[in-house]
């Protein structure tokens, strides 16, 4: 569904992506693991638009969307969860989700409003339908992040450590919410600190270390390898 | 209700020509005039975060256009009004993609200074009269006993059309894309909100209405100058009224008209003493009342309705 070959960023003379390539299927969910400042956020601001690569490509089933605004790529497929939640402050839940389903999956305005319906079941939120983005606890937001996301009926969802600041029940809660989002059609990519939450969710892993791809491998063959330990879990275990 | 309500106050109001002595036909001509700028100014700046200090430029454009629409086309000045509303949205959609080149207070200074521009422009050309002015041509369209009801039946229009407009607009998905963009643009590109878009139409739509206003006023005054047509004065009427009856808010400029037009009357015999008090009132209000007068009704009514409220 996604295939990423030869992306590059840097910034003046520090390269912060450097030439990662990889692909997702759909019904695939990749994990994407790294030390902070490892470019992993960074990544994701290419993938969706929001920063432009120096080079390389970006396809989204088949179709090249490198050069696409945020918005067009969107419209594409391409949904993203940011880690810091976005809620609209004048905006009710329903209404958040309502305009994703309008302006991303370019839904009528009735169909619209079913698929606010739907979303809002499927991420628990339906009680908080009428809540405008401010009033919400931090795993609402999170939730409505998710939520706005897939209104936009993505074929690739970008996640980005949606679970950050969550307690261990909620984190849960989560991944219980990402294991139900696999489905055929839609690809997952999923950066997060949270080693288990990675390793019970995805189907693999991608480390990413200065920029650069270290290993893609099955979640117990990348947490069982030398180099992700040295790199990452053993600066985890210190902190 | 509120619509049965409205609807009788419109036709209440439109009944006023029979009634009403000529002074009170042409205030009331002016605050209809006003309530529709301040409506369509409104639009994009307390709905969409596009603040304009050019609109000026808008009224003396669609003042403009009636006027060269009747002298050099022939056209009956009513169906010339509503078109120079229309010449003014062109002008707008062609001038767009320069002006949002600039963001926010750079924006509104450049929209001021398109609008001093249009002036120097106007002035300085012979076809357009130049400094002196024109005449209104198309004055014996109507018999003179109906140009006053005619034009402030045009104003009525102008100031319903835009309420209806900003209403409708509002409840679309347009007003969400509207409102998410103004909360957090990159957010709602994220979602896939075109910010260009719907920043291009708010902006068209508020010219074409504020150009059809400006038309409605100088219908009125069977002359048009330039220095009367792009008057800074009509900048700083639209924005008082605006703040002082609420930004982003429907009921904002009628409560905001009201309050003008009975400071300005009131203190008609001090002659321009008004314009200190409205800017006092302004200062408190904004001190006190931060959402204009509007946001009165917030504060007796429990806040899970506020959602609801706001349009």
């Amino acid at each position: 569904m996604l295939e990423v070959t030869g992306l590059k960023k840097a910034f003046g003379k520090l390269t912060v992506v450097d030439d990662v390539s990889t692909t997702v299927a759909g019904g695939e969910a990749m994990g994407i693991m790294g030390p902070n400042g490892a470019g992993k956020s960074t990544f994701f601001d290419l993938l969706a638009g929001a920063t432009r690569a120096d080079a390389g490509t970006v396809r989204l089933a088949g179709q090249d969307i490198s050069t696409l605004p945020t918005e067009a790529r969107v419209e594409q497929g391409l949904a993203r969860a940011f880690q810091i939640p976005k809620p609209f402050a004048s905006l009710s839940v329903r209404e958040h989700l309502e305009l994703a389903a309008v302006a991303g999956a370019g839904l009528g305005s009735n169909e619209a409003r079913l698929e606010a319906e739907t979303v809002m079941d499927r991420t628990g939120l339906a009680d908080l339908a009428n809540e405008t983005g401010n009033g919400l606890r931090l795993l609402d937001r999170k939730r409505l992040e998710l939520a706005k996301a897939l209104a936009t009926r993505p074929r690739v969802i970008l996640l980005d450590e949606i679970s950050g600041g969550l307690t261990e029940h909620e984190v849960h809660e989560l991944i219980a919410l990402v294991l139900d989002l696999k489905t055929p059609d839609l690809a997952i990519l999923w950066i997060e600190h949270i080693a288990h939450a990675l390793k019970e969710a995805c189907d693999k892993i991608m480390m990413l270390h200065l920029g650069a791809k270290i290993i893609e491998d099955t979640p117990d063959a990348v947490t069982s390898d030398s180099r992700v330990r040295e790199l990452y879990l053993g600066a985890a275990n210190h902190a | 209700m509120t619509r049965i309500l409205a609807i009788g106050a419109v036709l209440i109001l439109a009944s006023l020509p029979f009634w009403a002595d000529r002074g009170v036909i042409f205030l009331g001509m002016e605050i209809l005039v006003v309530v529709a700028l301040a409506q369509a100014w409104n639009l994009p700046a307390g709905y969409g975060g596009l603040l304009s200090l050019g609109h000026h430029g808008f009224v003396g454009l669609g003042g403009y256009a009636l006027y060269v629409l009747s002298r050099d086309l022939g056209m009956h000045v009513l169906v010339a009004i509503p078109l120079a509303g229309v010449v003014t949205a062109i002008f707008a959609l062609f001038i767009a993609p320069i002006l949002f080149r600039l963001r926010e207070v750079y924006f509104a200074v450049g929209m001021w200074v398109a609008a001093e521009i249009l002036r120097i422009l106007v002035s300085r050309s012979d076809w357009l009269g130049g400094a002196s002015g024109l005449p209104l041509s198309g004055a014996r369209d109507l018999p003179r006993a109906w140009m006053g009801p005619s034009a402030y039946w045009m104003a009525l229009t102008a100031a319903v059309g835009t309420t209806l407009l900003v209403w409708a607009l509002m409840r679309s998905s347009f007003g969400l894309r509207l409102r998410a963009l103004r909360d957090d643009e990159a957010a709602a590109r994220a979602i896939g909100v075109k910010p260009h878009r719907v920043r291009l139409i708010v902006f068209v739509l508020s010219a074409g209405a504020t150009g059809m206003a400006g038309a409605t006023m100088f219908f009125s005054s069977l002359f048009i100058s330039p220095l009367a047509a792009f008057d800074m004065g009509w900048i700083v009427t639209i924005v008082f009224v605006t703040l002082i009856g609420g930004l982003g808010r429907l009921s904002g400029p009628f409560l905001g008209a009201a309050f003008y037009f009975l400071l300005r009357e009131g203190l008609a015999d001090y002659g321009n003493w008004y314009l200190i008090a409205l800017g006092a009132a302004a200062m408190a209000i904004m001190l006190v009342l931060p959402g204009g007068l509007a946001s009165l009704s917030d504060r007796f009514t429990p806040s899970f309705t506020k959602t609801k409220e706001q349009p």
